[in-house]
């Protein structure tokens, strides 16, 4: 077996964690479960605080004197006031903001992907393939018609093919995940039996 | 006057907005009748409140790891503010977990307002609407233990999910829930159609808050989508025409760089 001390840590949460799966829910997965939020958790304020408070306010602000940064700042701090209930309300502005910034963004920034896949699906139908994957496009996008009735014989018949191209394609997806999450589970395994437990060879 | 490219987004954005204008405008007048075609993971969602509420037991909800970018949260909130409407009305528990401490007020701020309209804001519970690391691991693993520790009766999620959505809906199967999950993610879609009870695929994840409200001015942009993909299978069905013919370089071009 292995003596490092993080190797057995390691093996420990490790183990801890398939519990659930192998078991059932119980103490000793909660506590590899609280450890696990708990640094996590921390990491993410050390890491705000190093990546990006620091930079900004000790550098960029401090030393280079942009000053204009103290908006942003200002502005994320008005999220604090819904500790307040007088003043709570304030706190829908950076809300506001964020949400109209973000709706903006996803405005102007997806019909290019959209243009570019449209773009792309211009193929010759001189292959199977290609004639495979045109009516593949057209058909799965008949299918997400929301406001056309389903009753004619071609609008059944496309989005029955669009239904088939989507579930073949989820197929394969499907199978291709799976295969990698077994190379993860393999993975976990190889580090309990070598690592840890040095009971298998390399 | 664009820079490359830009010219025909504009003009897709600016079609979709006329389309939305035109679309709410006839139906204001009662000029048509639009109606959304059945989705079942949509109908599913009230049949697994009401499900939860005779079991008394909590509806789990999780909205997703987008951001504010990602039109899948924004999608996701419309979905979650209907949800906690409903849940409101029956006085059954509605837990959601947001995974980023970003998004999380804006969550917490969609659930009240849904109990407020209802008027339970009184039955608003803000200890429900939790956040446990913007961490992924730590996000993914506390809500695999809060589905089995609350034993949740109701599991719909709705948004972007990567490697984790097998995860949960794994654990909510164990933990005995009926699940509901979309997502656009395409690689992720397979899972919830495997695992969840219903699925909703890409697209429709963007029509169920017009499906659920009946809201004209939601249904209004349902439609004026779909005029926008009758457009795309229309340029799709010329380009591979005159790709065929060897003349589609011009259409190409225009596309991609006016």
């Amino acid at each position: 077996m292995s003596a490092t001390l993080q190797t057995w840590l390691s093996a420990f949460f490790t183990i801890a964690i398939y519990t659930l799966v192998l078991y059932k829910d119980n103490k000793v997965f909660r506590f590899a479960e609280t450890v696990m939020i708990g640094i996590t958790a921390a990491n993410g304020i050390v890491l705000t605080y190093h990546n990006y408070i620091r930079p900004v306010v000790a550098v960029d602000i401090i030393q280079q004197g942009k000053y204009l940064q103290l908006i942003p700042i200002l502005i994320g701090l008005l999220m604090y006031t819904r500790f307040v209930r007088s003043i709570a309300w304030v706190s829908r502005i950076p809300m506001g903001f964020w949400v109209g910034v973000g709706a903006a963004y996803i405005l102007t920034r997806n019909p290019g992907v959209f243009i570019s896949q449209i773009t792309a699906s211009f193929l010759a139908l001189n292959k199977l393939n290609n004639v495979v994957f045109v009516v593949g496009v057209i058909s799965v996008v008949v299918y997400f018609y929301f406001t056309v009735p389903i009753r004619s014989a071609p609008m059944k018949g496309m989005t029955t093919l669009g239904k088939a191209f989507l579930l073949v394609s989820f197929g394969a997806t499907f199978a291709s995940t799976v295969m990698s999450r077994i190379s993860l589970l393999l993975g976990r395994l190889q580090f309990l039996l070598q690592d840890w437990l040095r009971i298998a060879g390399v | 006057m664009f820079a490359d490219g830009m010219g025909v987004d504009f003009l897709l954005i600016a079609f979709l907005m006329v389309a939305v204008g035109y679309a709410l405008e006839r139906t204001k007048k009662g000029l048509a009748k639009w109606q959304i075609r059945k989705i079942p993971g949509l109908d599913a969602i009230e049949e697994g409140i009401g499900r939860a509420t005779e079991m008394d037991r909590p509806v789990f909800y999780l909205p997703g790891s987008g951001g504010f970018s990602d039109p899948q949260l924004l999608a996701s909130m419309a979905v979650l503010s209907e949800v906690a409407k409903v849940t409101a009305r029956y006085d059954t528990r509605l837990i959601v977990c947001v995974p980023m401490s970003s998004v999380y007020p804006v969550i917490e701020e969609v659930v009240r307002q849904a109990y407020v309209s209802e008027g339970k804001a009184e039955r608003f519970r803000a200890e429900d609407v939790r956040w446990f690391s913007d961490h992924y691991f730590g996000y993914a693993i506390a809500i695999i233990g809060l589905m089995f520790k609350e034993k949740v009766a109701t599991n719909i999620m709705i948004g972007t999910f990567a490697f984790d959505a097998l995860m949960y809906a794994e654990a909510a199967n164990q933990a005995g829930a009926i699940q509901v999950g979309g997502t656009a993610a395409t690689t992720q879609i397979p899972f919830f159609v495997a695992a969840c009870d219903y699925a909703l695929i890409g697209e429709e994840i963007y029509a169920a808050a017009a499906y659920l409200t009946k809201d004209p001015v939601r249904v209004a942009t349902i439609v004026a989508e779909d005029w926008a993909k009758f457009l795309v299978t229309g340029l799709v069905v010329l380009g591979v025409l005159l790709q065929t013919a060897g003349k589609a370089d011009g259409l190409r071009n225009f596309l991609n760089q006016w």
